[in-house]
């Protein structure tokens, strides 16, 4: 019998990985804590070494960090790869989705983005990633209730304790993460078809939650499971998702729930790093 | 390659059967937007995504997607689960079951059979994520 509660990412992080495991490196980027700050480095290497990216970054987004970046993507880079360069260059879906109001600033952006999901109006004109989230953990968040309807209440929607203590506002997987803690949690998630609660957006406010069905075992845990290997594939380098993803597989009794990670570190899902099946080439073998 | 695991990825237990509702839902499992029309648009659609991560995402989509599909048309099946000749009548079901008696077949709402000129499949990324957008747009 495995003792899925104990497994931990025991790891020492590859070369060239930064494990974001607290919110000062969150801070320190700007960003609010996706988890891809960690693979900077690795993925500056790879653009240096023969780039996937340098060619195809206008179009997906994937390009180098630091001013590798800006020189090869121009216009193209996405907010999420800005990383600590200056995002000045960096405008398409960022200023797309901020409606204008950020355009100097991508990573303010990528936060505000996430902001204005759940504070609705509440701060359009200053830094949505400094004020907005600040303002909810001020009112509460920290350490009380979390404000359900964000829209209605002008505050955000910050769960309990998920407020970090430098004000960003909360990643997906922090959520999550409370999510799981127990078990009535993650049943939650799969009767709302979600386990991120920033992603639940129920048609006309009405709550899709059903509640009668009798769930048959380890099927939430298995939800769960999809659920962050989802979020892995876009953010391989989440801590706390991959220990999450190890435990809920491991809860729902799905072999092999740790083969994707890389060889003795568990600190990056390599899932997506392998070539796919249909792209192998015999006749180099 | 694919691995199946007997059981749906959400419990079905219909338990009254509803045969107008039988013939709406069918629409979900082979409709232009339904399960089967999204699982062949991501997992075709991968082959020429030149990105890793949504390589991954498109598969792992596709798949789950599959999942729906069961889900789908172990709802059809169960709606129409122990009706009689009354209830096929009321229900509006008989031209369905006419031609595929309780079977579960994969059409629209208005009896159309499945068709893959419901996906686009065009080997440029933002092409196809465009046509991804839509239809899960449609589907919203």
């Amino acid at each position: 019998m495995r003792n899925c509660d104990t497994i931990t990412c025991a790891v020492t992080p590859g070369a060239g990985c930064v494990v974001p495991s607290t919110a000062s490196v969150f801070q320190a980027v700007g960003k609010t804590g996706f988890g891809e700050n960690c693979c900077q480095q690795e993925e500056a290497q790879r653009c240096l070494g023969g780039c996937l990216r340098s060619n195809t970054c206008q179009k997906t987004g994937w390009c180098c960090p630091g001013n590798a970046a800006q020189a090869s993507c121009g216009n193209g880079c996405a907010a999420e790869t800005c990383g600590s360069a200056s995002p000045s260059n960096c405008g398409c879906e960022t200023n797309a989705n901020c409606q204008n109001s950020w355009a100097n600033s991508c990573q303010k952006c990528k936060g505000c983005n996430q902001n204005n999901g759940n504070c609705g109006n509440a701060n359009p004109a200053a830094s949505c990633a400094s004020a907005c989230c600040k303002l909810a953990c001020a009112a509460g968040c920290q350490s009380s209730v979390p404000a359900v309807n964000c829209a209605a209440s002008t505050t955000c929607g910050c769960a309990a304790g998920q407020c970090s203590s430098n004000g960003n506002p909360p990643a997906m997987v922090y959520e999550a993460e409370h999510q799981l803690c127990k078990m009535h949690q993650i049943e939650e998630a799969i009767r709302k078809g979600t386990l991120f609660s920033q992603l639940y957006m129920p048609m006309n406010g009405e709550c899709a939650d059903a509640c009668g069905a009798t769930l048959c075992d380890g099927q939430a845990e298995a939800f769960a499971a999809w659920e962050l290997r989802l979020y892995l594939n876009t953010h391989p380098c989440d801590q706390q998702a991959l220990q999450l993803f190890q435990q809920m597989a491991c809860k729902a009794g799905e072999p092999n729930y740790a083969s994707s990670f890389v060889e003795g570190c568990q600190s990056r899902w390599n899932w997506t790093d392998a070539p796919w099946p249909w792209e192998f080439n015999c006749a180099c073998e | 390659m694919f691995v199946y695991e007997k059981k749906l990825q959400y419990p079905v237990r219909i338990t009254r059967p509803d045969p107008r509702m039988a013939t709406a839902i069918i629409s979900q499992y082979g409709g232009p937007d339904g399960e089967m029309a999204a699982s062949l648009r991501y997992l075709s659609q991968r082959f020429s995504m030149n990105d890793p991560k949504v390589k991954g995402l498109l598969t792992d989509i596709g798949v789950e997607e599959l999942g729906h599909l069961e889900i789908v048309g172990a709802m059809v099946y169960q709606l129409t689960r122990g009706m009689c000749e009354s209830d096929l009548k009321k229900g509006g079901f008989d031209a369905y079951f006419t031609d595929h008696t309780l079977g579960v077949y994969p059409q629209s709402a208005a009896g159309h059979p499945f068709t893959t000129a419901y996906i686009g499949v065009k080997g440029d990324p933002i092409t196809d994520l465009h046509e991804d957008l839509a239809a899960e747009g449609a589907r919203l």
